[in-house]
């Protein structure tokens, strides 16, 4: 069913302001998006304003949901969107993390959802770097003293929500990134693994005990 | 599986529980007026050698060329899934280790459809080592890998449904199977550990890293430990790479790995090499099989003049005596109850 701009506009902030963290909010937002394509410069533009208008827990919400976005234009060969996403890269983090009380909380946040930006290819490490320092630079600058005022409806919905974007994490985290995945993964290994210590000879001592317990010799 | 059956008075004699079918673990009964026959299962996380020709025989799973090719077009199915999902290899190496511990307790006839034990299998693994995916994403990517050309499946579709139900049965199966012991270590970090205590250098750590993936498709990760089967890989990539081996091969102990278990362990891997080379990931680049036959009569000869003696079955307790095929029923006719070892299930008893 096509729709003008205008509707198209009304509906996709409608749907932005439903954003929460589970995945089917974001895919939901994500599949509008895809499917009004031809519109895809107006329905950024919502993005753009729902960040400016929102509550700084929904504004992570909606940080999230680029994600997801980024990820189904890359699928169906779409550009408009993750171009519009790397040219604005630091505008739309200024949003989630502005210089105000209360949005220290996001920063971590901030940092986790740009991080999956570049495992998911949609920004690059160079932009991942750039935007990086100028969150530690923000983070800096936000007053740690300011007790923020959320409210106990806020908190306990952003508990909420962390606990669901840490689930989604959970899922997402061990996956092998781009590549031959045998290769990548030794190479990973081989930087990452830590040296032979006294933890890995107990555990060698007890697989043995284990194996002479099931294997008479 | 060691399990026994006493089943207290009151409960039909001819219940199906055979006393002495299974080796004893021990009994407890509901506190209270009715009385239901309780079995134990303790888990095996190793089998020898023997414990394996006990539990083929009882299968009659033959190990026919044919069966070993329904085998490996396992493996292929699970590894190809799996990357399309982008697991790591311990998920694959998991999967594939479950799938040949399933076929050795439980008889092809009863579960004859070995893709979908794979990917039963693979479901586990991926919960086991926590590299979670819906079962749904499993089947599709399974049927993606089936059908490269073939139209996308529907999210909906009843097939997929169909599939889903027998997953879930399966998947139950492999944990009964696996007494729900998800104790399980993997070579590969060893492989690392090893090769930069002893300098050996990314590219042999890389071969034997690969060998490990291959060490999967052989029983030796249920008969021998990660370790050993790490320090066995890091010989055979050296060897094959030319590379001094005497760093490690005559000081295994350092390793804390048996002599006698590395040599056996080198020869599994070399008869996996030897006789199916192309369901490896050596294939493309030692094509050649002379280096794994004469590696081969090496470890043999030194076998030969070693002290190792041909190890006799010996039975000092209960556990060690032979394994039983599984009676996948058996759930139904009582309780079933999944111990991690004889020790827990003799504390319990005291307790009751």
């Amino acid at each position: 069913m096509p729709l003008d701009a205008f509707e198209a506009r009304l509906a996709f902030t409608d749907l932005l302001r439903r954003l929460n963290a589970s995945v089917q909010s974001a895919t939901k937002c994500a599949q509008f998006a895809i499917r009004y394509k031809d519109l895809s410069e107006d329905l950024y533009s919502c993005i753009v304003e729902e960040l400016e208008l929102t509550s700084l827990n929904s504004r992570v919400n909606i940080l999230y949901f680029l994600e997801i976005l980024g990820e189904n234009s890359i699928r169906i060969g779409f550009p408009d969107y993750v171009d519009m996403i790397r040219r604005d890269l630091w505008e739309l983090l200024d949003k989630v993390v502005p210089v105000l009380p209360g949005a220290l909380a996001n920063i971590a946040l901030a940092r986790k959802a740009i991080d999956n930006l570049q495992r998911k290819t949609i920004i690059t490490e160079e932009e991942l770097h750039r935007v990086t320092k100028r969150l530690e630079e923000r983070e800096a600058q936000i007053s740690k003293d300011e007790i923020s005022s959320f409210s106990r409806g806020d908190i306990l919905k952003r508990m909420d929500e962390d606990r669901e974007r840490h689930k989604r994490m959970r899922e997402n985290i061990w996956v092998i990134p781009q590549g031959d995945a045998i290769q990548v993964e030794f190479e990973n290994a081989w930087e990452t693994t830590s040296d032979l210590g006294e933890d890995d000879y107990d555990s060698m001592k007890e697989e043995n005990n284990l194996l002479k317990q099931y294997v008479l010799k | 599986m060691a399990t026994r059956s006493t089943p207290k008075s009151g409960s039909p004699a001819g219940s199906g529980f055979v006393s002495g079918a299974y080796d004893s673990g021990s009994i407890g009964t509901a506190p209270s007026s009715v009385t239901f026959p309780t079995l134990i299962q303790i888990s095996r996380p190793y089998l020898s050698a023997e414990h394996i020709a006990i539990l083929s025989q009882q299968a009659n799973n033959s190990n026919g060329v044919r069966e070993s090719q329904s085998r490996f077009h396992a493996f292929a199915l699970i590894i190809n899934t799996g990357n399309q999902l982008r697991f790591p290899v311990r998920t694959l190496g998991s999967a594939m280790v479950l799938f040949q511990q399933f076929y050795l307790f439980n008889s092809l006839q009863n579960f004859s459809s070995v893709s979908d034990t794979a990917l039963a299998c693979l479901l586990v693994a991926s919960k086991m080592e926590d590299t979670l995916k819906k079962i749904k994403d499993i089947l599709i990517a399974a049927y993606n890998v089936r059908h490269p050309n073939g139209p996308e499946i529907s999210l909906d579709s009843q097939v997929l449904d169909e599939q889903r139900r027998r997953s879930l049965f399966l998947e139950r199966q492999v944990l009964e199977t696996m007494s729900f012991d998800f104790r399980v270590k993997h070579p590969h970090p060893y492989v690392i550990k090893f090769c930069r205590k002893l300098t050996l250098g990314s590219e042999q750590a890389q071969l034997a890293w690969l060998i490990c993936f291959d060490s999967y498709k052989t029983l030796a990760p249920l008969k021998h430990t990660a370790h050993a089967i790490a320090l066995a890989s890091i010989y055979i990539a050296g060897v094959l790479l030319d590379r001094d081996i005497s760093g490690y091969a005559n000081n295994t102990a350092d390793f804390l790995v048996d002599l006698h278990d590395y040599e056996n362990i080198i020869l599994e891997l070399l008869e996996l090499y030897i006789d199916w080379l192309p369901q490896t990931t050596l294939a493309s680049r030692f094509p050649d099989l002379d280096k794994f036959m004469s590696m081969r009569i090496e470890v043999n000869k030194r076998l030969s003049h070693s002290n190792g003696s041909d190890n006799q079955f010996e039975s000092k307790n209960d556990i060690l005596k032979a394994p039983k095929i599984r009676d996948f029923t058996i759930g139904d006719k009582g309780t079933m109850r999944y111990v991690l070892d004889s020790e827990r299930a003799k504390v319990e008893e005291s307790l009751l």
